[in-house]
């Protein structure tokens, strides 16, 4: 086993860290970040989305959210975008709706002010208090997915090229050491706590009421009675679905299945 | 029996038995009978009756049961999937005005539509619902489902419903309803408690409602005794209803029968058109019943009795609100709304000032979801959100007034006067929209001096939540776009992110497997040193190729010679130094080199040595023996002798 092990490292050792793979390695790893990085397209729609904002400042807020969701649906979206696009339909008078975006806008951009700020006004506005969350949640929500997912990048490559240098250069590796455990336990630490914010993004399906009032039955039928009501903006998740129904928890830890239509899942 | 073979001995013969099937048995005794019968030849007689014993396969007792226990689920399975039908009604009887509610319950199975009630004379039959329950009981499932219909009498007396019909699941299944029987109006519900110990009596609210239109709903709980419990409830779809309160308590005589009579009321809202059941309201109460016993102090004594009471349901017809002459601005306010004023102060200010606008509507209705919109639309103006005020009249909430104040402030000269304001509603005792108007109220609007105070919209920075200053209204829209991403999905889902950080990893591997690699060498110096002569025995026969060329005799042996020297150096495992002609015999040749590469070999020293002394060479020469040397060079690397 150990003659076996002995030829494919003479075999293999070189080609690895030899020349060829030397002079590949920069462009491949530049071609690998532009991809992950930049977003696929970058559209210029300056022009549209002042357009819509006219509409806002006329106080036609109907046809600016109008405006903004055609933008969404064709350009991509924004933390910019889905807040204007809040915006709109709270002056609308359409909570839910409101509420849906500031919650997109809140998932690109976690730490701006401004989205936080009216995502705390439309829902006090519709009545209905933030959902309750672990105190690891709010810690973790600090950051966006593709933030933690840099984070866990970056420290996995440091730590790496600590270990690798460790190999390379035998005599250094006893001042490393230290600095190659430090750094493997912020990997470590960031990788699960983007693991954790990873489940918790995709684990659960929130969804928020979009119509004036909402009927959470007891069952996934139209003759099933009714348990309690949802008003506009009340910020629920969903559990299972049926026949289009829902079934949902509200913020009180009630249980209900409400017809499809009357709620948008929170991408 | 008959008689044996051995003579003067009975031999048992079993019928049936064959004789090697014989055996002795606790059945059998032995008879001594005279002249033939010895101990070692025992006759034996059966004792009667005589009983056939066969060797049976013994069943584990524990698979006896299972079986058993397997057989007795099965059962129980398939009379518990076996659907049943049965019909009765929720009261019965029921006084004339009432409704009766007829349920069909199904256990084990449900037809796809509603069973068809058969119409009978003088009853009005409406479904108003199904309902259904799961149940676990010792593991198994069971699924109830059940269908009101709602029975409204035109007369007093017995009704009989006749057998309804319904299909679960291919069977036929009928159930007959018991008679309903419905007492006269004049039967009134005091007399009932004579029959009763308590009951919940709630009589037809209104029989024709608006959406959206608040009335009032009343009920009356009865006990004959003292009870405890909860005020009666009451729930039904599509209506909201607001706050209970208890608005009467008192005693009533009924035929001289002291009942204790606890009015209920509170408001409902219909949010939907249509025909909607209402009702019932209901209880669980426990009432504490007088007994004939005294306790030892003489003091008589009660006992507790549990009841669930439920009363009527009605049946309230809900009218949409008329799509026709919809007033503009109204937006959904129903109701009898006899004030709107509007007051604006002060009057008299400077562009960017503030003024106050407060706004009343006084009346009877849904006031809490009112709203004004009209000033936030107003172009010269810059609205600030309301703040709003609702102040119930009365107990129910049913009249009220709201006071909604809203700061407003000019932003240019033109403005003269406050824009009139309107507020509809649709009133549903006179069946039509009415709207109240307020003129414009006229203002002087001055130049500004100076900036205006206006309030700041402060938006919190703070990410642990604490306490931000009064936000008024929305942060105002961002005036770019930012980067619009058409690909939404996180980073990490994309397999570009995987294949970057695949990177390190690979990196690292190689890293390991070269250090290895370094590693063995290390540890290993001949392996090093045969590296290390490959690499030189290359070079050097490149050097050699370039001297032959140049025809540089002194270089090319020299060369030789080195090369001859690191090679069998290496294989022998002795420094090059020490490697002369004299090695091939005294090392090669006893470790078992090829004798035509020892002669080779020999040839190529001597010429060396030659070359030493007589330096002169054919053309051609040179290249030959570099030829020559590689082939011996290489059949010396590849020769893996005795050491």
């Amino acid at each position: 086993m150990k003659a076996v092990v002995q030829r494919l490292v003479a075999a293999f050792g070189p080609l690895l860290v030899g020349p060829v793979a030397l002079r590949l390695l920069p462009g491949l790893t530049l071609c690998l970040w532009l991809g992950v990085s930049f977003p696929a397209s970058a559209a210029d729609v300056s022009t549209d989305f002042d357009a819509a904002n006219k509409l806002y400042e006329q106080g036609k807020f109907t046809e600016a959210a109008a405006a903004y969701q055609k933008l969404l649906t064709e350009n991509g979206a924004s933390a910019e975008l889905h807040f204007n696009l809040g915006n709109a339909h709270f002056k609308a008078g359409q909570l839910g709706r409101a509420i849906l975006h500031y919650r997109a806008a809140e998932r690109l951009a976690p730490r701006d002010p401004d989205i936080q700020a009216n995502l705390r006004f439309a829902r006090d506005s519709a009545g209905s208090g933030a959902p309750s969350q672990r105190w690891w949640s709010t810690w973790l929500g600090r950051l966006s997915l593709n933030e933690w997912a840099w984070l866990v990048t970056l420290s996995l490559w440091a730590w790496l090229a600590l270990v690798i240098a460790g190999l390379a250069r035998p005599d250094k590796k006893p001042a490393l050491r230290g600095a190659i455990k430090a750094a493997g336990a912020v990997f470590v630490a960031l990788g699960v706590a983007c693991a954790v914010t990873v489940k918790e993004r995709f684990g659960e399906k929130p969804a928020v009421v979009v119509v004036p009032e909402a009927v959470a039955r007891f069952g996934p039928l139209e003759e099933s009675e009714s348990h309690f009501n949802l008003r506009d903006g009340a910020e629920v998740v969903i559990r299972d679905a049926k026949d289009g129904w829902w079934q949902i928890v509200d913020a009180q830890g009630r249980a209900g299945w409400v017809k499809e239509g009357q709620l948008v899942i929170i991408r | 029996m008959q008689p044996g073979r051995s003579q003067g001995c009975v031999w048992p013969q079993v019928v049936g038995l064959k004789r090697r099937h014989w055996f002795r048995s606790a059945a059998f005794r032995p008879q001594s009978h005279a002249g033939g019968c010895h101990n070692s030849n025992p006759c034996l007689v059966p004792d009667p009756p005589l009983r056939r014993e066969r060797r049976a396969p013994r069943i584990p007792r524990i698979v006896s049961f299972a079986a058993l226990f397997l057989l007795a689920w099965l059962l129980s399975s398939a009379v518990s999937r076996a659907a049943t039908f049965t019909a009765t009604f929720q009261r019965n009887p029921i006084t004339m005005g009432e409704s009766g509610v007829l349920v069909l319950q199904f256990e084990g199975g449900e037809p796809a539509q509603p069973p068809g009630v058969p119409p009978v004379a003088g009853l009005t039959v409406g479904f108003t619902g199904r309902a259904q329950q799961l149940e676990f009981f010792n593991g198994v499932q069971r699924q109830r489902t059940a269908f009101n219909y709602l029975l409204s009498p035109s007369r007093p007396g017995d009704y009989q419903l006749p057998a309804i019909q319904a299909t679960v699941n291919g069977q036929a299944l009928a159930a007959q309803p018991p008679p309903l029987k419905v007492l006269p109006a004049t039967a009134s519900p005091a007399q009932d408690a004579l029959r009763q110990a308590a009951f919940v009596h709630f009589p037809q609210p209104k029989r024709e409602v608006y959406v959206g239109e608040k009335f009032v709903v009343q009920y009356e709980l009865h006990s004959q005794f003292n009870a405890s419990g909860n005020a009666p409830r009451i729930e039904s779809e599509g209506f909201l209803f607001g706050p209970l309160i208890e608005a009467d308590k008192r005693p009533v005589s009924v035929n001289g029968v002291m009942i204790q009579r606890y009015t209920y009321q509170l408001t409902a809202m219909a949010t939907r058109a249509g025909d909607l059941v209402i009702g019932p309201a209901s209880t669980k109460l426990v009432l504490q019943i007088p007994t004939s016993r005294r306790d030892i102090f003489g003091f008589s004594t009660t006992r507790q009795q549990p009841v669930d009471l439920a009363s009527e349901l009605h049946l309230i017809k809900v009218l949409p609100l008329p799509q026709e002459n919809v007033p503009a601005d109204f937006a959904g306010a129903v109701g009898s709304f006899h004030q709107f004023t509007v007051e604006a102060g002060p009057t008299n200010v400077a562009v960017g000032d503030p003024i106050t606008l407060r706004v009343r509507i006084a009346g009877r209705g849904a006031l809490d979801a009112v709203k004004l919109d009209a000033p936030a639309q107003w172009r010269e103006f810059k609205a600030y959100p309301p703040s709003v005020t609702l102040t119930n009249l009365d107990q129910l909430g049913l009249q009220a007034v709201k006071t909604i104040e809203q700061v407003i402030v000019p932003e240019n000269t033109d403005v003269k006067a406050l824009p009139a304001l309107a507020f509809s509603f649709f009133d549903p005792e006179a069946r039509a929209y009415r709207t109240l108007t307020q003129p414009p109220i006229p203002l002087t609007v001055r130049p500004g001096a100076a900036a205006p105070a206006v309030p700041t919209i402060v938006a919190s920075t703070n990410q642990n939540n604490a306490a931000p200053q009064q936000q008024r209204d929305i942060i105002h829209i961002k005036p770019r776009p930012g980067t619009l991403a058409a690909v939404t999905t996180p980073w990490m889902l994309r397999p570009g992110f995987w294949l970057l950080n695949l990177i390190p990893v690979v990196a690292w591997l190689g890293a390991l497997l070269w250090r290895k690699n370094a590693d063995n060498l290390a540890n290993n110096p001949r392996l090093h040193r045969r590296r290390e002569v490959e690499r030189l025995v290359r070079e050097g026969l490149n050097e050699l190729r370039q001297q032959a060329a140049a025809n540089d005799g002194a270089e090319f042996f020299a060369t030789a010679f080195r090369l001859l020297q690191e090679q069998l150096g290496e294989r022998l495992d002795l420094p090059a130094a020490a490697i002369t002609e004299a090695v091939i015999d005294e090392r090669l040749r006893p470790a078992g080199m090829d004798d035509a590469l020892l002669a080779e070999l020999h040839a190529l020293f001597q010429a060396c040595n030659q070359a030493r002394y007589a330096p002169q060479f054919a053309a051609g020469e040179l290249t030959t023996l570099a030829d020559r040397l590689e082939s011996a060079l290489r059949a010396a690397g590849a020769w893996e002798g005795k050491r």
